[in-house]
């Protein structure tokens, strides 16, 4: 991967993710973790190599192909992807109805569960910018598990959370993993509460290599 | 250093062109993503076009309402002197010159682009900024079908729907004014007006419209998707796209008209 001025920012990355698997990827400040990350989500394209994701290489697909993947990638960055015209449940549901093609409410009852479990139910009807920074967090989790993902991706998911919310969107994260045998890569700066607690296995990124 | 003026010139034009052709690249794709993704998330897309329908031609009916009776209204005044002299049969002929083939479509197309498309070119640069649409994009949905698609075709309907309103609306406050200001009979008035104007002229207002409603989306989404870094690029971007509209609208406009009635 190169950065905007042509230099190498990762280099070698040679990294699998199998059903049922929990990574950490444990980086440094200013490292290119994002980048990595948003690879590894078919966002950016490597300037050399492959993504393989279900067996398919992902840099060859057509945009209409790599849309089917990244339905089925459920990536979480630090920063608030959420429609701010749209309201929480016109958000969170937005998938269910366009790939199901639903109505809203039926795709209320699908996504119940989930808003129930992370206690947005009081929320559904507000826009982003007048919910709490912690439950639009968890709004974001909401969303990508509703499409029932086969990979999760989680940029910093303990960021704005206390440590008892990490703990409770951890829980539920691994709920999914365990029933979905999704594959499973968290980024973050606690990487001995992530691996003590949860049993994740750690890649270490330094300076844009990989290693395990 | 300071070039040459007219290679300022060359390469202002050169970029122009450039644009012109990055923005007809743009429609290509609205198209066929339109075509490719027909049979994805209809209830959505659907929802989004009546919602567009909503916003372009149900909340802007005052202002065209307005707009149309005030043209209607200036068109008799400034003719009266003439109406008189001339007789009533110069009525239908100026009614359909000018609200009809002319300025009809055109005034409407610039209001929708000065309040819906200054809005829709706002709002997909807001996203786009905020990578809102890489998160529609995250969700496996391809962000052209789900915002530009709905927006092209709700803007495009409006625009014809708006075409035929401020055209009957402009045309019932001539009537209602000559009636009023002059001595020419309501039932001449009607008899000319049905003379004079023919299904030529108002199939050309309503392609005009429907071509209005395709340059003002597409300026708008062309200039809102491109918005990038911060959230000050999206001003500019919105003043290009009402400046682009404008021009290619009336461009198109003479355009048309040189066509069919020249």
């Amino acid at each position: 991967m190169d950065s905007d001025n042509n230099s190498r920012i990762l280099h070698d990355i040679s990294m699998e993710v199998k059903a049922g698997e929990k990574h950490f990827i444990l980086a440094r400040p200013y490292s290119p973790l994002v980048h990595l990350l948003r690879i590894c989500a078919t966002i950016y394209p490597p300037t050399s190599g492959t993504v393989k994701i279900f067996g398919r290489v992902t840099n060859e697909m057509s945009f209409r192909d790599l849309l089917l993947i990244k339905r089925t990638i459920g990536f979480v960055e630090r920063v608030s992807s959420l429609i701010s015209n749209k309201s929480l449940l016109e958000n969170i549901t937005l998938g269910l109805r366009y790939h199901n093609n639903i109505s809203i409410n039926e795709a209320y009852r699908h996504a119940h569960t989930f808003l129930l479990h992370f206690d947005l139910l009081e929320n559904i009807n507000d826009r982003p910018a007048r919910i709490p920074p912690e439950k639009l967090r968890m709004a974001l989790f909401c969303r990508e598990l509703v499409l029932a993902p086969k990979l999760m991706i989680l940029e910093k998911p303990s960021y704005g959370l206390s440590r008892d919310e990490l703990e409770f969107l951890m829980e539920a994260i691994l709920s999914y993993q365990a029933k979905s045998n999704c594959g499973l890569i968290i980024s973050d700066d606690d990487a001995d509460f992530f691996t003590r607690n949860y049993g994740f296995s750690v890649y270490k990124l330094i300076d844009g290599y990989l290693s395990s | 250093m300071v070039g040459h003026p007219l290679g300022a010139i060359g390469r202002s034009f050169l970029e122009m062109v450039r644009e012109g052709f990055r923005m007809v690249g743009f429609l290509y794709v609205i198209f066929s993503v339109a075509w490719q993704h027909r049979k994805d998330g209809r209830k959505v897309i659907f929802q989004n076009v009546i919602s567009q329908i909503y916003f372009t031609g149900v909340q802007s009916m005052p202002l065209v309402f307005v707009i149309a009776l005030l043209l209607g209204g200036l068109l008799i005044i400034q003719s009266a002197e003439y109406l008189t002299s001339v007789g009533e049969e110069f009525f239908g002929t100026l009614v359909n010159v000018i609200i009809i083939r002319e300025l009809g479509s055109l005034l409407t197309a610039i209001i929708v682009l000065l309040r819906s498309g200054a809005a829709v070119a706002t709002e997909m640069g807001y996203m786009a900024v905020l990578k809102e649409t890489k998160g529609i994009e995250m969700m496996g949905i391809n962000p052209v079908h789900y915002l530009a698609v709905p927006r092209m075709i709700g803007i495009s309907i409006s625009m014809i729907c708006l075409f035929v309103c401020f055209s009957i609306i402009s045309i019932l406050g001539g009537m209602l004014l000559t009636w009023m200001i002059t001595n020419i009979e309501m039932t001449n008035l009607i008899k000319e007006l049905s003379q004079s104007i023919g299904a030529i002229d108002l199939f050309v207002g309503m392609t005009k419209s429907l071509f209005f409603g395709i340059f003002v989306s597409l300026v708008s989404l062309y200039h809102g998707f491109n918005a990038a870094g911060a959230l000050t690029s999206i001003p500019p971007r919105v003043s290009r796209a009402m400046v682009e509209g404008l021009i290619l609208c009336i461009s198109f406009s003479a355009m048309i008209s040189a066509l069919f009635y020249l």
